[in-house]
């Protein structure tokens, strides 16, 4: 029983750890542009493509292709910025969200033109080996997935507390005018959030992607975790998404194997969770009232 | 413009282009209802296709188990989708802005959710087939013209029915909350009882939407909640111009006509049609409505 509990935490620690990375993005994008990209599934997407056309079709390396995947998203996520976000700043946050939704919409259906409805696999050969540590079966490819992340989310840290534009993106949550006063690019700090946020996303459809089998759809689901994730953190609060990752992915797995019924029910655990968490504490698990 | 309705499919050829209105109408009576709560409360509501759902289903289940008549399962059907209303409007309206918007979508999935596992009562995904044909008294609505005619004179009540509302003291105190809600409570204005009351409104609009749509259509399925739906009301009342009853109807119009035409670019249709939604908000941020406004400000100097 115990190991079952065990085992179902690992598995669930690892996929928290990527809905950490996806909900990252999201949480920096609204605490920094006070924006919620709909959109932002869609570069999770677009990093699982990209990285299935790198391995599968050119034959890279894994880590390689995860890595061009994510200066590819956050690219992609620069354009959007420019195209959808820049031109509404100012405007009512209702007219973001439909930008943004339709650009959700034209990237989904674009890749379902460009890829097909079926669902592909990114077949790494080595992904299923499995390791086993006291009882714990993990795959090589958890353990892969499990190890990027952990270290992605560690450089991100340090990055947003260190580094002279982590500084600057947190002068800007903070007080927009004041940054802006104390010469800080306000503008050019919003489009490179914005690329951080669609990066780390498209990364983590790259470790996701491999896990489980990618489709032009899979966006949806992720944005929608991410959502989960970022409103238990409180939204924009970074730590509170890497968090709130990881309890959803553990929720999830212990709540599957357990509740009567509970994989059907699976992604109710997080609505449920949302729920909760925005009727009795609307400002995240970890947040103080303001 | 009533003249005009009611003309319109007479002088249109053929039943699918009278098909296409009956679907424009149902949203666009949805789209009423999302409006009060969007152009009139300020709340963005993410949980919409719920609502429609909820409305669906109940004139499904009872026509089919019960064989309730016509007019009666579309009044439950809006009040029973009112009373879902006020249960989740009640503690999400205690919400504002992006946390209202979210939390309303939680909602709506896990009604989703419900109706797709819900399977003895439901059937799950396989739906609710055979929902028999409206009968007014002993003639049968199974035309399109006849929906056609239902949808219009629920969207007339609809009309009307905002109408009185806006100009009672109840309309002016729900846009003194839109305008700047601290005050409309510091002035005495029960805000929240009122956004409340509000919601259920447009709800009912909703859930009537909804009645029809599956008599209509003879089958509900859980696709009737997803988000899809949402977006596309969403979209319709911001383009057409929240607050604004033309608007409303213009934007509801133009994008159900917009993706049923847009059928002959077959594959390429949604591309489209998302590209068209992000290019219309990013050079009218204020709508149908607000381009109107500007052209005839540029006439009358």
């Amino acid at each position: 029983m115990t190991a079952v509990l065990l085992q179902q935490v690992v598995n669930g620690v690892t996929i928290g750890v990527v809905y950490a990375l996806i909900a990252v993005g999201l949480t920096l994008v609204f605490g920094i542009l006070d924006v919620i990209n709909f959109a932002h599934g869609e570069f999770y997407m677009l990093g699982a493509f990209l990285t299935y056309s790198l391995v599968i079709g050119l034959g890279l390396d894994y880590f390689v292709a995860l890595a061009i995947a994510l200066a590819g998203a956050a690219v992609a996520g620069l354009l959007a910025e420019r195209l959808t976000v820049r031109p509404l700043q100012g405007r009512h946050m209702f007219t973001v969200v439909l930008s943004t939704l339709g650009l959700s919409i034209f990237l989904q259906n674009g890749a379902l033109l460009l890829w097909g409805p079926d669902p592909r696999e990114i077949d790494l050969g080595w992904g299923g080996q499995p390791l086993v540590a006291g009882g714990l079966v993990i795959t090589r490819l958890r353990l892969t997935v499990l190890a990027t992340g952990v270290a992605l989310i560690a450089a991100l840290t340090w990055f947003i507390r260190r580094a002279r534009w982590g500084m600057a993106m947190r002068a800007v949550a903070r007080n927009r005018d004041a940054a802006a006063l104390m010469g800080i690019p306000v503008q050019r700090v919003y489009a490179f959030t914005f690329a951080v946020g669609t990066g780390l996303a498209g990364v983590a459809g790259g470790l996701l992607g491999a896990m489980f089998t990618i489709e032009p759809t899979m966006g949806e689901w992720a944005v929608v975790k991410a959502f989960c994730v970022v409103i238990m953190g409180g939204m924009g609060n970074v730590p509170g998404a890497i968090i709130g990752g990881v309890i959803l992915g553990v929720a999830e797995n212990v709540g599957a194997g357990f509740l009567p019924g509970g994989s059907s029910y699976k992604d109710g655990i997080g609505y449920a969770i949302l729920i909760l968490v925005l009727l009795c504490r609307p400002q995240g698990l970890f947040g103080r009232r303001a | 413009m009533a003249v005009v309705a009611i003309a319109l499919p007479l002088v249109l050829p053929g039943s699918y282009h009278q098909h296409v209105l009956v679907l424009a109408g149902i949203f666009v009576l949805m789209a009423l209802g999302f409006d009060l709560v969007l152009g009139y409360l300020g709340e963005l509501s993410l949980g919409h296709a719920a609502f429609f759902g909820i409305g669906a289903y109940t004139t499904a289940l009872l026509t089919r188990s019960f064989a309730v008549p016509f007019p009666v399962d579309l009044v439950l059907a809006g009040l029973f989708t009112g009373v879902f209303g006020f249960l989740i409007g009640g503690p999400s309206l205690r919400l504002k802005g992006p946390y209202f918007a979210i939390v309303t979508f939680g909602f709506a999935e896990i009604l989703r959710l419900l109706a797709l596992n819900w399977t003895s009562v439901t059937r799950g995904p396989m739906g609710l087939p055979d929902v028999p044909h409206a009968h007014l008294g002993p003639y049968p609505i199974n035309t399109e013209l006849g929906y056609y005619y239902v949808v219009l004179a629920l969207i007339g009540l609809a009309v009307l029915v905002t109408r009185r509302l806006l100009d009672s003291t109840v309309g002016h105190a729900f846009l003194a909350i839109r305008e700047n809600e601290e005050l409309a409570s510091a002035a005495g204005i029960a805000t929240f009882r009122l956004k409340v009351v509000g919601f259920a409104i447009g709800m009912v609009f909703t859930g009537m939407a909804g009645s029809v749509y599956a008599r209509y259509v003879h089958f509900v399925d859980p696709t009737a909640l997803s988000f899809y739906f949402t977006v596309t009301v969403v979209s319709m009342v911001i383009l057409g111009g929240q607050g604004s009853i033309a608007g409303t109807i213009l934007g509801a119009l133009l994008l159900t006509l917009l993706p049923e035409y847009l059928r002959v670019a077959e594959r390429a249709r949604l591309v489209i049609f998302g590209a068209f939604l992000m290019l219309a908000i990013v050079f009218m941020p204020e709508g149908l409505q607000g381009l109107w406004r500007r052209f005839r400000r540029r006439r009358t100097p």
